[in-house]
């Protein structure tokens, strides 16, 4: 596709012309390392199968390398980590949480969150099922977990998978669960700060642990001045 | 102008050309940098999903 991004200068002067080449994201090749790559990421929030996970996403990588040195036109690099990266966090979060919400009973979801509950944060430990949803009984906490689990974490997971493809939709909606995103780091943070003795005071990590474990999910503050940057018309209906 | 529409042809300047060159390779030095420090982030959140269960259950065994 050619686009003219700066017309005519002065008479005389040559006009300046950008080529722009669409990446073939929906040939076959580039679909079948998108899946690897996407289906590794979720797999890797899935606690059990976190190494098989990153596993299937060297193989992705490795599959659209082979691509490129083939002469492939594939989507931009900076596109496929962004895309991953937010595919990884939602999952991560999806999955680490409907496991609190729905498996609070089963050995993994006990032995996983009794852990993290000790090591950074004692809303897992203290008062473990003791309320009618089960899990964590920090109701602010459960607030943010099952609205994340219904509703942010789905839609980011399916704009990440139409970022992959490069359509607008996904670029739309990739801003707007970042900006739900954000929306729920503030509240999360403000119901940590309500019950912060409880929560830091108790555990082996305490308050910096909690950081070290969590400040890489900040994927909404470091995506949204990225996804601006990027021109929208250049994106597939 | 339609938001999805062409990109408009516009008369520019040398000056305003050369001023928006700059701009984008700020932009472009900017996104290079977010990139290295998202690369990070999913490398060090893609080995926390793989770890965390394997560390909770060596310093505390199965619940």
């Amino acid at each position: 596709m050619t686009t003219f991004h700066r017309g005519s200068q002065p008479a005389g002067v040559e006009v300046e012309r950008d080529v722009h080449i669409e990446p073939e994201v929906d040939s076959p090749e580039h679909k079948k390392a998108d899946r690897w790559m996407i289906g590794g990421a979720l797999a890797s929030g899935s606690f059990i199968l976190g190494p098989v996970g990153i596993i299937g996403m060297l193989v992705g990588y490795l599959k659209l390398r082979k691509l490129q040195a083939a002469g492939g036109n594939i989507r931009p690099w900076m596109i496929t980590i962004i895309g991953l990266f937010c595919c990884v966090d939602a999952g991560i979060n999806m999955i680490g949480w409907s496991v609190d919400m729905l498996a609070h009973d089963t050995v993994i979801g006990q032995t996983v969150f009794a852990g993290y509950g000790r090591l950074v944060d004692g809303g897992y430990y203290m008062g473990y099922n003791a309320l009618s949803l089960g899990g964590t009984s920090f109701v602010g906490e459960k607030i943010c977990e099952v609205a994340s689990v219904l509703i942010i974490f789905p839609l980011r997971i399916a704009s990440a998978w139409a970022f992959f493809r490069m359509k607008k939709w996904g670029l739309q909606m990739m801003i707007t669960t970042s900006w739900m995103y954000a929306f729920l780091w503030t509240a999360y943070l403000v119901d940590k700060m309500l019950t912060f003795e409880l929560r830091f005071g108790t555990t082996e990590a305490g308050f910096l642990g909690f950081w070290a474990f969590n400040l890489f999910y900040w994927t909404p503050f470091l995506m949204l001045p990225y996804l601006y940057s990027l021109k929208r018309q250049e994106w597939k209906d | 102008m339609s938001f999805d529409g062409p990109a408009p042809v516009t008369y520019m300047s040398e000056a305003d050309a050369l001023a928006e060159a700059a701009a984008e390779r700020k932009i472009e030095f900017t996104n290079k940098v977010l990139g290295i420090i998202a690369l990070a982030c999913l490398i060090i959140i893609s080995l926390q999903g793989c770890l965390l269960l394997p560390l909770t259950i060596v310093l505390y065994g199965w619940q």
